[in-house]
């Protein structure tokens, strides 16, 4: 069973590596057609910026959920070695659950923030208000999944497989 | 009652909870909390995308993607072999070796981390090799790393632009002069070392070989030129450098220097972006936590706190250094940065401040951070990457977190040392 929710994750993990990556290289390429826009030739792009942003937007919050995955986010980890382990084992179940609520407001939050947003044209994009607030959605949902298998599976006296970086 | 929240979240951060959701917790609370309307569920996401919905802020993966090509690409190795040839016959060369090309690096890299990664590895076994103290072979990385995050680009400076609506390049310049006093310190401290402990020299080596080095080195030297000469002369936006060092590290990495394969290349993308995420969360997460601070109105307890103690502004800066200094000990610099800050900007700007003094300080000194015991995440890294015991490597940085706090207190003394050079950018 959990052999299986390991390879259904890890072909999860594979699609948001490779959407981090894209993410990236379309920043790399978006600044650089400004550059180019800019000094030689015109590119006939007319917000560079409003498309950076957007994919920032997005890969600042995708990109936590695999870190959130991995367990990477930042955190003060001061009097974890002073701790037994089952004070640490009890206190990481109460972070994930704690976790999970402020997931599950930021979730319908940002729902809403896309039906707001849908109306709203970004200048000089072809995007809406809608695109920025759908990255912040579709990472709490990454993470709600993340975290809630990751406590189930603790619950259940077991640890989660970790991603396997391809 | 908004007040006891901040004392909630200093609280959930210090048991070890998620840095970034600690922040959002305590504003989802104290939005329970606050009395009269009730607020719409959308405003949590929305204050968070505005935290990081910044065209200035897409300097900080590009910067991070730069740094991880050169370490990976091969620039770096070509600068150790460089700054190898150049100091080499001096006694503990290697010290000085680890302090030079730091300083080279940070001209592209803004992140301490990786230049501590990418200089331990290889420097750490040659020197033990040499026969260096575990410990010193360590602390001078840590020190060496330590430029990286003041000199330009660096990744503090811009989340600092971003928190107090400072001009980044004006940032990036304050950093420069504390940078070459850090760096000639470290040197001068290597060097006394090297004398007591009789540290080895290697043999010296001849114009023709140190000719060699530098052209081999040459691209990896003219990376940093064209960066910061780029922003000079007006040529590139900070934004734009960060693009061309990317794509300049790229060239070099896969067609001169050969370091990086293409199979490879996702992988080392993947791996800045996910850091690039993990910084700009905390970001986004101060967002909701900074409606808290103005909120709770607990700026302004801090401000009048300290005005009731003195209201010269190096006094002032003084308080806020030893304040920082303890924070350090137990939050990491970028964390500090971004809860912090919103309730010293304003204090700063009260008692008259230089808002880039100010920050090239806060800055300075939340690196310092990085080096002191006991959570100087730099120790952990380098003993981590050199295999070494952590405790030799505390106790030998302690000559070089001495002169870094030297240098704290000449910045905070003397504003012209990060005020002057930012003046002479139009």
């Amino acid at each position: 069973m959990l052999h299986a929710l390991g390879r259904a994750l890890h072909l999860l993990d594979v699609l948001i590596e490779w959407m981090v990556v894209a993410l990236m290289v379309s920043l790399v390429a978006i600044v650089s057609l400004q550059f180019i826009d800019r000094h030689f030739i015109d590119t006939g792009i007319a917000a560079p910026d409003q498309y950076a942003r957007v994919a920032l937007v997005w890969l600042t919050f995708i990109g936590f959920a695999i870190a959130v995955r991995a367990a990477l986010n930042v955190r003060v980890d001061l009097i974890d070695a002073h701790l037994p382990p089952r004070v640490r084992h009890l206190l990481a179940l109460i972070f994930d659950a704690l976790m999970l609520v402020l997931l599950a407001i930021l979730v319908p939050g940002s729902w809403r923030l896309i039906e707001i947003g849908k109306d709203q044209m970004l200048l000089g994009t072809g995007f809406t208000a809608a695109v920025p607030a759908a990255g912040v959605f579709a990472a709490c949902l990454l993470m709600l999944l993340f975290v809630g298998l990751r406590l189930i599976v603790r619950l259940l006296g077991s640890e989660l497989p970790g991603p396997k970086e391809t | 009652m908004l007040a006891l929240l901040f004392v909630a979240f200093l609280l959930a951060l210090l048991i070890g909870f998620d840095v970034g959701f600690s922040m959002i917790l305590s504003a989802w609370l104290g939005i329970l909390a606050k009395p009269g309307d009730v607020i719409d569920t959308a405003m949590m996401p929305l204050s968070m995308i505005a935290g990081v919905d910044s065209y200035a802020l897409v300097q900080v993966p590009l910067f991070i993607l730069a740094g991880e090509l050169m370490n990976r690409g091969g620039l770096t190795m070509r600068l150790i072999e460089w700054a190898m040839a150049l100091v080499g016959r001096l006694k503990g060369s290697l010290g000085h070796v680890s302090i030079i090309t730091n300083f080279v690096m940070a001209g592209v890299s803004g992140s301490a981390v990786a230049d501590a990664v990418a200089t331990g590895k290889p420097l750490i076994p040659a020197m033990r090799k040499e026969g260096y103290g575990e410990g010193f072979a360590g602390a001078v990385i840590v020190a060496g790393a330590l430029l990286g995050p003041i000199l330009p680009p660096s990744i503090p400076m811009v989340v600092y632009a971003q928190i107090s609506s400072q001009s980044v390049v004006k940032l990036f310049m304050a950093g420069v002069v504390p940078a070459i006093l850090l760096a000639a310190g470290f040197l001068v401290v290597c060097s006394i070392v090297a004398r007591y402990r009789s540290y080895p020299s290697r043999p010296p080596v001849d114009v023709r070989a140190k000719l060699r080095a530098t052209g081999n080195a040459s691209w990896a030297l003219m990376m940093p030129v064209i960066v910061i000469g780029g922003i000079r002369f007006g040529l590139l936006t900070v934004t734009e450098s960060a693009a061309v060092a990317v794509l300049y590290a790229l060239v070099v990495s896969f067609v001169v220097y050969r370091g990086i394969t293409l199979r490879q290349l996702p992988k080392l993308i993947f791996h800045a972006g996910r850091s690039t995420a993990i910084v700009l969360f905390l970001l986004a997460a101060a967002g909701p936590f900074s409606w808290l601070v103005a909120e709770s109105q607990i700026n302004q307890t801090v401000i009048d706190t300290i005005r009731s103690i003195s209201t010269n502004p190096i006094v002032v800066l003084l308080i806020v250094n030893v304040f920082l200094l303890l924070i350090g000990c137990i939050v990491e610099p970028l964390p500090a940065m971004i809860i912090f800050l919103p309730l010293l900007i304003p204090l700063g700007a009260q008692v008259g401040i230089d808002p880039i003094q100010f920050g090239a300080v806060v800055v300075l000194n939340l690196m310092i951070g990085l080096m002191h015991p006991p959570i100087g995440l730099l120790l952990f890294v380098v003993s981590s990457v050199g295999k070494l015991r952590l405790g030799p490597v505390m106790w030998e940085v302690l000559p070089f977190l001495g002169w870094a706090l030297v240098v704290l207190v000449l910045t905070i003394v003397f504003p012209p040392i990060t005020t002057w050079l930012p003046t002479q950018i139009k």
